[in-house]
């Protein structure tokens, strides 16, 4: 199969990577990115870009002309439009899980898988579709250990993920997984 | 060993001004002292290198395999 899917000449094929991932967790028991806004459900999640085009792709109006509508519009047909080669949207997950311990807030690790439109590195990937596979509420310098009625609330909010109160036992359920075929 | 770094009880109004500036110099050189002597643990909190994916691989569309429902075959019951 060649030309990607619809012709988008994005190579095609059929699985899906596995990283690790930090989120806040909100007081009514939902996850968050750590420095973006939104919410992360269990049933799938998608990726919206909130980047810009560069200046020499699309200018800003001219102080004249002012024409910002005709430019956020411009904009969004870009966002709409273009690849993560050429910005770096997407849900981002690692290889190494104890490395998005060190965050500033209290945050929850897990596991994600992604799918869609994905960039894979030699350090995790980032992709425009994902699903929550296991989650860790293990204490760790940047979060208290969560009260019981709290983890109860996580799972209620996110039925089918497996949950862990052991870094180790999840990563060893769970391990990162970056090596996908790719379609003859 | 307490790691608590007392405030001097004489801040606050009085006929004698307390330099807050040198008073707070004074702590921070405490905690800097008992920190190199490891009495004191400072966590390290920082952010991640977010979108740090590291050198880029590959660019690719992927459609994730579903794992097929099995329904279990029904117990014998026994005659």
């Amino acid at each position: 199969m060649s030309g990607g899917e619809f012709g988008t000449g994005i190579p095609f094929a059929v699985g899906s990577v596995r990283g690790f991932r930090g989120w806040k967790v909100t007081t009514d028991g939902w996850l968050e990115p750590l420095s973006q806004s939104g919410r992360w459900f269990a049933d799938g999640n998608e990726a919206i870009c909130h980047g810009s085009p560069s200046q020499d792709q699309l200018p800003y109006p001219k102080e004249e002309d002012r024409d910002w509508t005709r430019y956020y519009a411009q904009r969004d047909a870009w966002r709409a439009r273009h690849d993560m080669t050429e910005c770096p949207h997407g849900f981002y997950a690692y290889t190494t899980a104890e490395e998005q311990y060190r965050t500033s807030v209290p945050a929850i690790l897990g596991v994600i898988e992604g799918f869609g439109e994905v960039t894979i590195g030699t350090k995790g990937f980032r992709a425009m579709k994902a699903r929550i596979l296991a989650l860790c509420v293990e204490p760790h310098q940047a979060m208290w250990r969560l009260e019981p009625f709290f983890v109860d609330l996580l799972k209620a909010h996110y039925p089918g993920v497996a949950f862990f109160d052991s870094l180790v036992a999840m990563r060893a359920e769970f391990p990162a997984e970056l090596s996908v075929g790719t379609s003859s | 060993m307490s790691d608590f770094v007392g405030v001097p009880a004489r801040l606050g109004p009085s006929d004698d001004p307390v330099p807050v500036g040198a008073v707070l110099a004074g702590l921070f050189a405490e905690l800097d002292r008992r920190v190199a002597a490891g009495l004191v643990s400072v966590p390290l909190f920082e952010w991640p290198e977010m979108g740090d994916i590291g050198e880029p691989l590959k660019h690719i569309e992927l459609e994730p395999l579903e794992v097929p429902v099995t329904v279990p075959a029904p117990e014998k019951v026994p005659a």
